[in-house]
């Protein structure tokens, strides 16, 4: 790398022949009578105005975007992070490689961000894997237990396994009916899912009563918690499970790189839990299921405290903004604590999602049962103010 | 009009073309706008104030915050309407017939135009090849010529070096007679501001801006940092109540979310070091090392690249007819990191048409 700039060594200034002595107080490069002085508003004339003025301004055109708005998989608008990008650009030349010390680099990075030993800890292709490995290790014989809705990898595992799934509806708050899948829980489960805050709805659950509940039910069968949108809580009362798996419990954490570390595209995830039960969980497991590529990104992101920083505080501007807009114009909003917030339409979301996408914005899909609710995933401010535009638009049209 | 001066009609006004694209990384503003929270926190604040009134003569809240900021004497500190209206008052206060001022080119137009316009000589020293600042041969043309005023803008536009502190220090040690003239427009994104030179030279003059790194470049705000003796003559030749309490309350919040924009900084920062090492391994494309939110990159036909980059909706400055030694140059401000991948992946469809 080329040196940036031309220092001065002491003895190079020694050969300018130095100045008369500088002269304490003087500042002789000032004028005495400055032109137009304007002290007092007595000047004779007003300063002189600057050319500035004729500079030309562009009208401001549309903001940055390739066209379509994605406000429907819940993805970071902002991500990956700039140290993960450069980390990748490095990466690439060492993918000729299966990355099986990266892949030990990174357990060992992540215990320790933990505090759990490196055998506590297991790596896959985003938290998705983790999940069907969950489902496919932990989940028979006996039944999963699941909150209606909520997200949907598990149960579709859980029919690919064969596995028998007990649905509990969410309470009106559009979160968790803990005492109800308590009670479930009490016949036959073998794995317990509760997805915290909950996808689609973006509600939290109370972290006490969320304990509570975990250490009574990791008594009949493995509690498995997703914490996917962990770093975008700002909710004090969020409590998350994994001091539960360092106590020992059977109770599985799993994390993902998809949300606020905007890695989605390269699939990078992690679950928590016993000994035992991560090496049960890996016998399912692809070998080197997380790539060269994401290893690389993930260490630098966890690196990068500051993007995450600025994904949290942006993220919760454009939600705080957005859960105002639409209770502004009336429509029930849950309490979310996501990147992505879901609102009561009331009316069949389908025909808000094809209409929206003509104008190039994806929203998300129909929740079942919730399908007069609509969910929007957050993006750029300017992402934001097109959605709400073009939602305004849709309802004036809808009401015309 | 024969009431116009002569001198006038040879000068080129400062202006900008027209063009516009979705992506804008010309003007080197900040891609990041204030939080709303900022916009509606400083709204209320401007509801409060009494509309009747003239903004105070002196804003001293906003002054002492800057003080704070930088560690710097109160009395030492003068606040404008843009870094250039306190640009242009140095130079009333400083510069007249029969007196000259150094600089440099490629530079900024203003300080050569405006010095002009005071009827005072205008000494050019050329950058070298590598557009790197030379301090030692600044010097000794400083000493030949007894320039009343050294104007040099660190990290300079649209280069993107700099000159070291240390080496400033050096320069006005050496020249106590001249009137040392740091425009630190981009001061935010360099390794380190000239404020932190201690002892404070008394012949230096550092101008501010909240425009860049402060996202207010619409609110026409900055600031100059130098002697009392220094600020005492440029307030005698300032407009008075140019700068409005809208501005002023504006900058008074950036400083209490110093936090938020230091972030951003890192961002632009961070992605700067991104895209020049993406440009870097660009066949056809040389990028320049810099200090600011801009990087300056030569290419084969500057024209043609501006074009090809304009039609795939990124607009980058074309800087290539300022200076012979930019015939070959473009400029491109970083955005945010979706804006820069849209100009790298445009530049390099471009590079690969060629």
């Amino acid at each position: 790398m080329r040196k940036e700039i031309t220092r001065l060594g002491r003895r190079q200034f020694l050969r300018w022949a130095s100045s008369a002595g500088a002269v304490a107080g003087a500042a002789p490069f000032i004028l005495a009578h400055p032109p137009g002085s304007l002290t007092g508003h007595s000047g004779t004339e007003p300063a002189r105005q600057s050319n500035h003025g004729s500079e030309v301004v562009p009208a401001t055109a549309g903001d940055t975007g390739s066209g379509v708005i994605r406000l429907n998989a819940n993805e970071n608008p902002y991500g990956p992070s700039p140290a993960a990008r450069r980390a990748i650009e490095q990466a690439i030349t060492e993918s000729n490689r299966y990355p099986i010390a990266e892949e030990v680099e990174l357990i060992g990075v992540l215990a320790k961000k933990h505090d759990l030993s490196r055998d506590q800890v297991l790596p896959g292709c985003g938290s998705t894997e983790l999940l069907r490995v969950a489902v496919a290790a932990l989940a028979s014989p006996g039944r999963l237990i699941l909150a209606e809705p909520t997200y949907e990898d598990p149960i579709w595992y859980s029919r690919a396994f064969d596995i028998k799934a007990v649905k509990v509806p969410l309470d009106d708050q559009g979160a968790h009916d803990l005492p109800a899948m308590e009670r479930a829980a009490e016949k036959d489960a073998s794995l317990v899912y509760v997805c915290n805050p909950n996808n689609p709805t973006g509600v939290l659950a109370d972290g006490k009563k969320l304990e509570a509940f975990v250490r009574r039910a990791s008594k009949r069968a493995t509690v498995l918690v997703d914490e996917a949108y962990h770093d975008y809580i700002t909710d004090p009362r969020y409590a998350s499970m994994v001091p539960l798996v360092a106590e020992g419990l059977p109770v599985v954490v799993t994390r993902t790189f998809s949300k606020i570390y905007g890695m989605a595209g390269l699939r990078l995830g992690y679950a928590l839990s016993d000994k035992k039960t991560i090496e049960r969980m890996a016998e399912h497991i692809t070998f080197s299921g997380a790539n060269m590529l994401a290893i690389h990104a993930g260490l630098a992101s966890l690196g990068d405290r500051a993007f995450v920083k600025h994904c949290r505080k942006e993220n919760g501007r454009a939600r705080e903004d957005l859960q105002h807009a639409l209770t502004e114009r009336g429509y029930p909003v849950f309490q979310s604590q996501t990147n992505f917030v879901m609102f009561k339409l009331g009316s069949d979301v389908r025909e808000l999602i094809a209409d929206l996408k003509e104008e190039g914005i994806r929203i998300g899909r129909p929740f079942p049962p919730l399908t007069d609710h609509c969910r929007i995933s957050l993006g750029t401010p300017e992402q934001m103010e097109r959605f709400v535009e073009a939602f305004d638009r849709w309802r004036r049209a809808a009401a015309a | 009009m024969n009431s116009l001066r002569p001198a006038l009609r040879q000068l080129h006004p400062y202006s900008l073309r027209p063009e516009t694209a979705r992506v804008r990384l010309n003007r080197n503003e900040s891609p990041f706008d204030w939080p709303q929270e900022w916009k509606q926190a400083l709204l209320e604040r401007v509801q409060e104030r009494a509309w009747n009134r003239y903004p105070e003569f002196v804003p001293r809240s906003l002054v002492s915050a800057l003080a704070r900021r930088w560690n710097w004497p109160e009395e030492g500190i003068a606040v404008g309407n843009g870094s250039n209206e306190l640009l242009q008052a140095l130079i009333l206060a400083t510069l007249e017939p029969g007196r000259s001022v150094l600089t440099v080119e490629p530079t900024f137009v203003l300080y050569a135009l405006q010095a002009r316009v005071a009827g005072a000589q205008v000494l050019i020293e050329t950058l070298g090849t590598d557009l790197r600042y030379d301090a030692v041969h600044l010097g000794e043309r400083l000493r030949a010529t007894g320039a009343t005023v050294l104007f040099l803008c660190s990290p300079n536009n649209p280069t993107g070096s700099w000159i070291d502190p240390d080496d400033i220090a050096e320069l006005a040690r050496r020249a106590p007679d001249t009137l040392i003239v740091i425009d630190e427009a981009y001061g935010e994104f360099a390794k380190r501001t000239v404020l932190e030179l201690r002892p404070r030279p008394t012949n230096l003059a550092v101008l501010k801006t909240f425009s860049k790194a402060g996202s207010l470049a619409g609110l026409r705000i900055g600031y100059l940092c130098a002697s009392r003796e220094i600020v005492r003559a440029v307030v005698q030749v300032k407009m008075p109540y140019s700068v409005n309490f809208f501005s002023m309350l504006a900058a008074e919040r950036a400083i209490e979310g110093r936090e938020l924009l230091e972030q951003q900084v890192k961002i632009l920062i961070s992605e700067r070091e991104r895209l020049r090492t993406a440009m870097e391994s660009m066949t056809g494309v040389r990028v320049y090392p810099s200090q600011a939110n801009f990087l300056l990159f030569e290419v084969d036909d500057a024209q043609r690249v501006f074009r090809a980059l304009l039609d795939n909706e990124v607009l980058v400055r074309d800087v290539s007819g300022g200076h012979p030694i930019l015939s070959r140059s473009l400029r491109v401000t970083i955005g945010r990191p979706e804006e820069n991948d849209l100009f790298l992946g445009a530049l390099r469809q471009t590079m690969e048409e060629k």
